[in-house]
Order: structure tokens, then C-alpha cells, then sequence
């Protein structure tokens, strides 16, 4: 019986390195190939031809997910946040594809790594925040003392303000990273389970099934935990841009 | 736990750059824009908001164009009927300028003409009838029928 972590085993498939650092193409790099090769090659069917004026299936399902990006980032942060669109569009996709394509069965799930969803969070707030500094310069600290607060409580209210602003890099990053471990742990115990019932025997073979069922049950509710947390990581990023634009 | 082991970050980190960028690029470049094309031009056809603006710039294009002429045409007209207003005024002056200026001596001698016409006839009928016999209704015709005759040939 394995651990149920090792499904989170980096494999190099290429070993690239250069000295002490390794450039390596690992099965996580495989799967992201292959998720964005799906995702580009199916927009490319999608829009042959410039894309017909009556939409099919598939053109259909694309600008669904169009609309409901440009809808997302129009009510969150209004009219300035036009020129965000292909990168609220590219972390939506990229992640939600990430995350569905984890889900099939002995494959790898690419978010389920610290580092992944560290590095998009971190590079994601160095992101707004530069964009917050480039619009409102250095009044962009005004952001950490909100309108309204009395000026006594001032030194202790912008301390706390600062962490909490800081703590957003960390927090989007691990929301993201433990629904997606957890989930897939979960799974991998309980069919763990399964499999060690039915290799007893006996009338334990009949009572597999259970953890069979929930599994069955568990594996429904991680496809939607995945598009749900793709969504959230992707309209916290749209709040995030939202408070560097528009301060309060 | 395999996703502390630190030996992997930095490939991980790289490729997830390397295919992220690649993923934004493609999109951002070239599909993204596909899309929003098409669904702009669904929504022109389907008389989205560009449709009305549209029609409405040009009622009021065309309701413009149309006050315009109307304009111009009165324009026109009044400064044609001001032009012969004009130039009937002009010609009345200067005819009564001329009959006042160059032919005054011809109007001067026509006059005379006249005046010298009449005297001579009056003088002339005067004469005539101290000659002629007093009749009644005969005596008048031939007595006119014979000053015709003498007007005649002045």
C-alpha cells in the first residue's frame, strides 16, 4: 500500500541542468503542455475561419466563458479594467483547466504544489501592487488607512492593514493549493480503502462499495470544488486589481 | 511531502512561466481577439447599441441636410425678387433721370411742337368760322368734314 501522497511525486521526464540547477521537464510540465495544447487547439476549431455568426456547440461554450470573464471583470472593477481582460482570462482558464485535468483519473494535478500556486499568488500581487504605485504613486499608501477611521487609531490601524494587505500573496496562494491536496488526498484514502477491503475477502467485499460510493460522491464534488476554486482565485485577483485602481 | 522537496521548485517554477506566458501570449495575440470580433459583429448585426447610435446620427445627418436647403432655397428666392426689386428701381431713376437730363431739350422742343400745333389749329378753326356760313346739321357735317380735311394736311 503506497502512501497517499505519492501521487504528488515529481518524475523528471527530461533531465535538464545547468550546474546544481535543474531545468528539468517533469510529468507537472507535461501536464501543463498538454492542458494548454487542449485549450489553445480547442479555441483554434472554435475561431476557424474568424468563427461563425451563428454560433455551434463549441463556439457557444468559448463565448460563454468570453462573456463570463468580461462580465466578471466589467462589475468588479468597471471600465478601467478593460486592458486586464486576457490575463484575468489566461489565470481563469489556466488554472480551471489545470485543476479538471487533475481529476482524471492516474493523472498529475499540476495546482496541488505549493510552489505553482505560490509562485501565480505572489507574481499576481507584485502585479496589482506595481499597478496600484504606477497609477497613484506614492498615494497609493492612503489605501492601508480606510476613510472614515478616527486619527487616533491610526499607527495601530495601518500596521494591521499592511499585514492583511500582505497576507493576500499568501492567502490566495494556499486557498488554492490545500482545496486542491486535500481533495485529492481525500479520494486517494478512501479508495485506498476500498482497495484494502476488497483484498480481505469475504463479506468485506460487499461492504467495498461504501467506500467505493463515496468516492464515487467525493469525485463529483471535487469536479466542481475545481471550477469553484479557479473561479475564486480568479475574482479575488479581479477585487485585488479592483482596490489597486480605485483605492477603497 | 513530496511538494516540499526542494530540489523541484525551480523547474516547476520555470516551466509554469515558460507555459503561462506562452498561454497569455497566444491568447492575448491571437484568440482573444478572434473571439471579441465576432461577437462585436454578432452584436452589430443583431442592432446592438452601435446600431441605434448609428441610425440616429444619421435622422439627425438628414434632418440637418434638410434645414439646410430649405435655407439655401429662401436665400434664393429672396435674393432674386431683391435683384429685380433692384433693378426695376434702377431703371425708373435713371429713365427719369435721362428725361430729366439728356432729353430735356427734345421733351423741351416737343412741347413747343405741340403747343405750336395747337394754337395754329385753333387759330386756323377760329378763322374758319367767321368765314363759314351758320347751318344747322348739314352745314355742321360739310363744316367738319372740311376742317378734317385741313388737319389732314397739316
Amino acid at each position: 500500500m503506497y502512501s497517499p501522497l505519492e501521487q504528488f511525486s515529481i518524475i523528471s521526464l527530461i533531465p535538464i541542468h545547468f550546474g546544481n540547477f535543474y531545468f528539468s521537464f517533469t510529468n507537472s510540465s507535461l501536464i501543463m503542455l498538454i492542458a494548454t495544447g487542449l485549450f489553445l487547439s480547442f479555441f483554434n476549431f472554435v475561431t476557424t475561419n474568424g468563427g461563425r455568426l451563428i454560433p455551434g456547440y463549441k463556439q457557444s461554450l468559448m463565448e460563454l466563458l468570453f462573456e463570463f470573464i468580461s462580465n466578471l471583470i466589467e462589475e468588479q472593477i468597471g471600465k478601467q479594467g478593460k486592458k486586464f481582460f486576457p490575463l484575468i482570462f489566461t489565470i481563469f482558464s489556466f488554472i480551471l483547466i489545470c485543476n479538471l485535468i487533475g481529476m482524471i483519473p492516474y493523472s498529475f494535478t499540476v495546482t496541488s504544489h505549493l510552489v505553482i500556486t505560490f509562485g501565480l499568488s505572489v507574481s499576481i500581487f507584485i502585479g496589482v501592487t506595481i499597478v496600484g504605485f504606477q497609477k497613484h504613486g506614492l498615494h497609493f499608501f492612503s489605501f492601508l488607512l480606510p476613510p472614515g477611521a478616527p486619527l487616533i487609531l491610526a499607527p495601530l490601524l495601518v500596521v494591521l492593514e499592511l499585514v492583511s494587505y500582505s497576507f493576500r500573496a499568501i492567502s490566495l496562494g494556499v486557498r488554492l493549493f490545500a482545496n486542491m491536496m486535500a481533495g485529492h488526498t481525500l479520494v486517494k484514502i478512501l479508495a485506498g480503502f476500498g482497495w484494502t477491503m476488497m483484498s480481505v475477502g469475504g463479506i468485506m467485499y460487499a461492504v467495498s462499495l461504501i467506500p467505493m460510493g463515496i468516492v464515487f460522491a467525493l469525485t463529483g464534488l471535487e469536479l466542481g470544488v475545481a471550477c469553484l476554486q479557479a473561479y475564486v482565485f480568479t475574482i479575488l485577483t479581479c477585487i485585488y486589481l479592483n482596490d489597486a485602481i480605485h483605492l477603497h | 511531502m513530496p511538494q516540499l522537496d526542494k530540489v523541484t521548485f525551480l523547474s516547476q517554477f520555470f516551466w509554469l512561466s515558460f507555459f503561462f506566458l506562452g498561454f497569455y501570449l497566444l491568447l492575448a495575440k491571437t484568440f482573444l481577439p478572434k473571439m471579441s470580433r465576432v461577437l462585436k459583429v454578432r452584436s452589430r448585426y443583431l442592432g446592438g447599441v452601435t446600431q441605434s447610435a448609428w441610425q440616429e446620427e444619421n435622422k439627425k445627418v438628414s434632418l440637418s441636410q434638410s434645414e439646410l436647403s430649405a435655407d439655401g432655397f429662401k436665400n434664393f428666392r429672396s435674393f432674386f425678387t431683391e435683384n429685380f426689386q433692384n433693378t426695376g428701381e434702377w431703371a425708373q431713376a435713371s429713365l427719369s433721370n435721362m428725361n430729366k437730363k439728356e432729353l430735356l431739350d427734345t421733351n423741351k422742343k416737343y412741347m413747343a411742337t405741340l403747343g405750336h400745333q395747337s394754337i395754329v389749329t385753333n387759330k386756323t378753326l377760329n378763322n374758319l368760322v367767321t368765314l363759314l356760313p351758320p347751318s344747322k346739321v348739314d352745314g355742321e357735317m360739310y363744316e367738319k368734314m372740311y376742317i378734317a380735311t385741313l388737319f389732314s394736311s397739316i
